[in-house]
């Protein structure tokens, strides 16, 4: 278990954004993605793993947040009820005020829009998004040769998929 | 037309603040304090959750319930003196499952919680029957599968379902049967829903259509009293709550309550037995939430709500929305039980709203933002207060 405060910092103030960027990708409300990265965070202290560089700790961080996107506990009543009045922090339902892309990104299947987060927006190449989640070159390729191409059928024709 | 540079604008402007991350690693470092209490309280905890399993067993569960508040948990009758603290923790992993609501304005908050009026001196506090880390381990209150399957066969009864299920379904946390009649759903918090398709209705003109808090209410009524056989109630009252989605269509969550004979039976049916209704548009869904309770600690004095109201002002609450906005005033308050499955008592609250600071809330036009913010109602000297930020009293 890590225990030093400034471990705790370093982590926090490095991947936050990264994290609930990525996470944002599902759909989720903005309170839920907010706990997974705090779940992400916390399974990091606790299972303390060695990492041998700062990327070896990112990608890991990436694969736990992406395994972290379930709701096991939340009760039935609260998710059908409560969780209701969220809906207001779910980015999907702010396309027409700021969000445009994220909404149809959004209904790519999940490897899709992981895939294009971490290729499009962290740089990330195809070989290292395979190794991040454990699957063949080909797969990622695939997730984001998909994406692309229901990106563009969701958009009608109003996305250019060229990288200026 | 939109490029992947218009993407990524759209994603640098996802950013959490400062303040924000300064909550985060106070939460974390708060986990860490909690995980190696765990080990030291989890063999004790599992002992205990086997021996109240055994004891109370099937009846904390059962679907009939809802009738029988007389079988409520015994009471332990204590001079004030005598009463326990309440450990007041934060739940830094599923939040309070609240984030906030969005309204036009205040007049939209309708009436609040109709029992728990801020006349009460005392209120009841109650050991909480179902318990988790907040994460993967379930410390007490799971239901095994059978227990599943027994709520199952009481509901299809009920409700009048076919003998034999065309197709069951089982899945780590819940069960879900499918009938000729509908599904129902229970998972190990004994918690469920029974979708009846709306052609088994004997009243095809059921509908949920309203257009304000009066026409809400009576909706609500008219499907309790529909139902009012299966699920035993003897005096359905209406629970409203609306809602706006990004349309700024207004929306209704109608549940309902049983009235009791005595307003501490009253009280507990409204927090802790819930029974809400919604349709689609094949299905009518009566989604039941039993909050398993075990035994009552005590009836506990309560702070005014004239010091609750003082106490918000000085910051000192609870919360998992955004900091109140510079200068907001209360917007709307009640009293409410929290049964977060994290904390191990069922207590008071006073549940304050008011308008949030600007974070990552996206405004729309019209539309309001106001965050839930959590004082203890019980006085603080029967608070154990354990959480991260010490300067939080509630004195």
């Amino acid at each position: 278990m890590r225990e030093n405060r400034n471990d705790i910092q370093r982590v926090v103030n490095t991947y936050s954004d990264l994290l609930l960027r990525l996470v944002l990708h599902d759909s989720l409300s903005l309170s839920d993605a907010e706990d997974i990265v705090q779940n992400t965070f916390i399974k990091y202290m606790q299972k303390a793993p060695e990492f041998h560089d700062d990327n070896h700790e990112k990608a890991w961080l990436i694969r736990v947040a992406s395994n972290e996107v379930k709701d096991v506990h939340k009760s039935w009543w609260k998710r059908r009820i409560s969780q209701m009045n969220e809906n207001y922090m779910n980015v999907e339902e702010q396309k027409e005020e700021a969000f445009v892309l994220l909404p149809y990104i959004r209904k790519l299947p999940q490897g899709s829009r992981r895939a294009i987060y971490l290729f499009y927006y962290e740089g990330y190449s195809i070989v290292e998004i395979a190794k991040i989640y454990d699957v063949k070159e080909a797969t990622v390729a695939s997730w984001l040769h998909r994406g692309r191409k229901k990106l563009k059928g969701l958009m009608k024709g109003e996305f250019d998929d060229e990288l200026e | 037309m939109m490029n992947w540079s218009d993407y990524q604008k759209e994603i640098d402007a996802i950013k959490i603040k400062d303040t924000k991350k300064e909550r985060w690693i106070l939460n974390i470092e708060n986990a860490q304090e909690r995980k190696e209490h765990k080990f030291h309280t989890r063999r004790y905890a599992v002992v205990g959750a086997c021996l109240l399993l055994i004891i109370s067993g099937y009846l904390m569960f059962s679907p009939y319930k809802i009738n029988q508040s007389e079988k409520k948990p015994n009471e332990v009758k204590q001079a004030f003196k005598e009463l326990p603290k309440i450990a007041i923790t934060q739940n830094n992993v599923v939040g309070f499952g609240f984030a906030g609501v969005m309204l036009p304005d205040a007049s939209y908050f309708g009436k609040g919680n109709p029992i728990l009026d801020y006349s009460n001196k005392t209120l009841p506090v109650y050991r909480n029957g179902y318990l988790t880390d907040g994460r993967d381990t379930i410390l007490k209150g799971a239901m095994k599968e059978e227990q599943i399957d027994k709520i199952i066969e009481d509901y299809k009864k009920i409700f009048h379902f076919s003998e034999k299920a065309e197709k069951i379904m089982r899945f780590d946390n819940f069960v879900e049967a499918h009938y000729k009649e509908g599904n129902i759903n229970v998972n190990h918090r004994g918690e469920a829903e029974i979708s009846i398709k709306k052609e088994q209705l004997k009243d095809k003109n059921l509908d949920f259509t309203a257009s304000n808090q009066e026409e809400a209410e009576k909706v609500a009524l008219r499907f309790a009293n529909y139902f009012k056989e299966e699920l035993g109630l003897t005096n359905p009252k209406p629970n409203i709550s609306c809602r706006f989605d990004n349309t700024r269509e207004q929306k209704w969550n109608y549940s309902i309550y049983d009235e009791k004979k005595t307003i501490e039976d009253t009280i507990f049916s409204y927090s802790f037995r819930k029974v809400g209704f919604d349709y689609s548009e094949t299905y009518i869904n009566v989604i039941i939430s039993f909050t398993p309770v075990e035994e009552k600690l005590g009836d506990y004095p309560i702070i005014s709500i004239d010091k609750a109201r003082s106490l918000f002002m000085e910051g000192q609450y609870i919360s998992n929305s955004l900091p109140p906005a510079q200068g907001a005033d209360i917007a709307f308050m009640e009293i409410a039980y929290l049964d977060d499955p994290t904390f191990e008592y069922l207590s008071p609250y006073y549940k304050v709203y008011a308008e949030m600071e600007d974070g990552l809330i996206i405004p729309i036009e019209g539309m309001k933002h106001y965050g839930i913010y959590y004082i203890p109602a019980i006085s603080s000297e029967y608070l154990d207060i354990r959480l991260p930020d010490t300067s939080l009293t509630f004195n």
